[in-house]
């Protein structure tokens, strides 16, 4: 029995595991610094730790024409101490998935999605994405 | 010796006689019974153009005038028992008094002719008449006008510069001038009236009380106006009459006046309604700008408890996110972290009814604000109304002012009209002092007929003196004849 965070994007629903997730932030400014990778925003002062903050959509190439305001989700890496911020639309909850609610990502979507697996919910289908690859991808 | 003495004597009488008659500055002569020259004074030479020896038993048809030889010859007018005949000669008229001359024992032995000059008593007596032609004239002028004027036609007097009533007819054309004007100026006003009343009555149908006393009032005006139109033409018929007439026009017109001044106060009355109006509708205006305040302090509130409600949806979403918070830390606890995640999940749903219930009130209050504005809005258009109704009570204001300056100038021209029927009283009292005048005038004509006849009379009187002594002189002559016979020279 996993634990995940379910959160929106542009184009619908994802999911990670909760074990990845420090804490969820509301929005907050976001100061650009010169030189970054395309996915990468800025950074934040973060109650004096300071965190390199990347961009969901724009890591999927997603056109985000949504103004309500955004959630960051701090994560940890399960290697070292070092954190990173990840720019959400929303995160909605913590949830408890059971086996059964999962079906198996077919292999062309898994590795352009970097999805692990299709959960299947009453608010329609959320992707289980492997958030390890992704920040390896991304600050690589 | 005596006898010669005698006719000493009786000669100086006769020079005396003969030198009184001569003295005598008009004709006097005497002839026989068969009309031959007795005896001419020195004037009746001087009128024949003889001398006294020359004429002397010449026939006294030798006179030349032009009734000499007619009927109307002096003697023969004597002889049908009328003793004065006229005659003319060389422009000048003469009067020819003729007298029987008598011996001591009353036998007719001639005729005495005195002549007198009358051409100047002709022509006074002409002159006189001519005046008196005139007078009448002039007189039947004035007649006719005042017969014009009490046909109520204004014609004036002719009037020559040699006028004997001049300064008369002056007066009564100035009076019959007046009355004419008098007569006009009172057409006028009534026409003036009339157009004032229109005006009035184009004004404000809020005024209608105003207007219809202005009307009645008018009406009587007109009215009044008609009766001193009627009542003046009666007062040309009998001029007695036009004084107490133009009393009765000073006496109408006063009284209308005094309605004018009335009608004026009624304005005025209306006036400070109007304005007690104007004042309430202020007072209501006042109410609903107090209105709009409050509605406006209201909004002010709902605009305040908006920001509470944003508050309360802030605090739901921070709440909402501390609750996903707990749920990580419960995940990460495992087994010992469930019943955390039940509380937060708890939080989380409690979080998520507030956020619910603030936009519930965040609606309602959006809808309230726009229902209030509504009201605004629509005692916006109230207050906009009354104004407009103060607006038009000002008109009405304006009207009743209107009103009252009518009235006022209504009031002044009949105190004209009225001092107007004053001074044609004082008019037709010169009328009347002229009349006296022309009486005066008459009496004074008939007063100098009266001395001319006392004049004539007086002649008549001197030329029978006249003739009493010539015939004593006759007397004398013939003694002295007489007396000349008994002496042989």
């Amino acid at each position: 029995m996993d634990e995940v965070l379910i959160f929106r994007l542009p184009n619908g629903l994802y999911a990670i595991d909760v074990a990845h997730v420090k804490e969820v932030i509301s929005y907050t400014k976001i100061n650009s610094v010169p030189n970054m990778k395309k996915s990468v925003v800025g950074i934040i002062d973060l109650r004096g730790e300071i965190i390199t903050v990347f961009s969901l959509s724009r890591f999927y190439d997603l056109i985000d024409q949504d103004k309500s305001e955004k959630n960051i989700v701090i994560l940890h890496s399960s290697v070292d101490s070092e954190r990173f911020g990840m720019l959400v639309n929303q995160v909605y909850v913590v949830r408890e998935i059971k086996e059964k609610e999962f079906e198996k990502l077919p292999d062309f979507l898994s590795s352009c999605t970097y999805g692990k697996v299709i959960i299947k919910t009453a608010k329609g289908i959320v992707i289980w994405i492997d958030i390890v690859s992704i920040t390896e991808e991304v600050f690589k | 010796m005596e006898e010669k003495d005698e006719v000493i004597i009786l000669k100086n009488k006769v020079a005396l006689l003969e030198s009184i008659l001569d003295a005598i500055p008009f004709p006097v002569s005497a002839t026989d019974i068969s009309r031959n020259w007795l005896f001419i004074n020195k004037a009746t030479e001087k009128s024949i153009g003889l001398s006294r020896e020359e004429a002397l038993g010449k026939n006294c048809s030798l006179w030349n005038a032009n009734i000499c030889n007619t009927k109307d010859c002096g003697i023969n007018c004597l002889e049908r028992g009328d003793s004065v005949t006229y005659f003319s000669q060389e422009g000048e008229d003469y009067k020819v008094d003729i007298a029987y001359l008598y011996d001591s024992s009353r036998k007719k032995i001639g005729y005495l002719e005195v002549v007198a000059n009358v051409s100047e008593l002709q022509r006074l007596i002409k002159a006189v008449n001519e005046k008196q032609n005139k007078l009448q004239d002039s007189i039947k002028d004035l007649d006719h006008s005042f017969k014009m004027l009490s046909e109520g036609r204004f014609v004036s007097v002719p009037i020559s510069s040699d006028d004997p009533l001049l300064g008369l007819k002056e007066n009564a054309n100035e009076s019959i001038d007046s009355l004419k004007e008098l007569v006009v100026s009172l057409k006028e006003t009534a026409k003036s009236i009339a157009s004032s009343v229109s005006d009035i009555s184009t004004s404000s149908s809020d005024i209608a009380k105003a207007t219809q006393q202005v009307a009645s009032t008018v009406g009587l005006v007109n009215g009044q106006n008609q009766a001193e139109i009627t009542s003046l033409e009666k007062t040309i018929k009998a001029l007695d009459a036009v004084s107490s007439s133009i009393s009765q026009v000073t006496a109408g017109a006063k009284s209308l006046s005094e309605k004018a001044v009335n009608v004026s106060e009624n304005g005025k009355t209306s006036l400070v309604v109007v304005n007690e109006t104007e004042k309430s509708i202020a007072r209501a205006k006042d109410i609903s700008d107090t209105n709009v305040g409050q509605i406006k302090d209201l909004s002010e509130k709902m605009s305040s408890i908006n920001k509470i409600v944003r508050l309360i949806t802030e605090i739901a979403s921070q709440t909402n996110l501390l609750s996903l918070n707990a749920a990580i830390e419960a995940a990460r606890a495992g087994e010992y972290g469930r019943g955390f995640a039940v509380v937060a999940a708890e939080v989380k749903s409690l979080a998520n009814d507030s956020k619910k219930s603030a936009e519930e009130i965040s609606s309602s209050i959006e809808e309230i604000t726009a229902k209030t504005s509504l009201a605004v809005t629509s005692i916006m258009e109230t207050s906009k109304d009354m104004a407009d109704a103060v607006g038009r009570i000002n008109d009405v204001g304006v009207a009743s002012k209107k009103v009252i300056n009518e009235a006022t100038e209504v009031s002044d021209t009949l105190k004209q009209v009225a001092e107007e029927s004053d001074k044609q009283s004082a008019t037709l009292q010169k009328v009347n002092q002229d009349f006296t005048g022309v009486l005066e005038m008459l009496e004074k004509g008939l007063k100098a007929m009266d001395e001319l006849a006392a004049l004539a009379e007086e002649v008549s009187a001197s030329t029978e003196e006249i003739a009493s002594i010539i015939s004593e002189v006759d007397k004398m002559g013939k003694s002295l004849f007489t007396m000349t016979e008994r002496f042989e020279v």
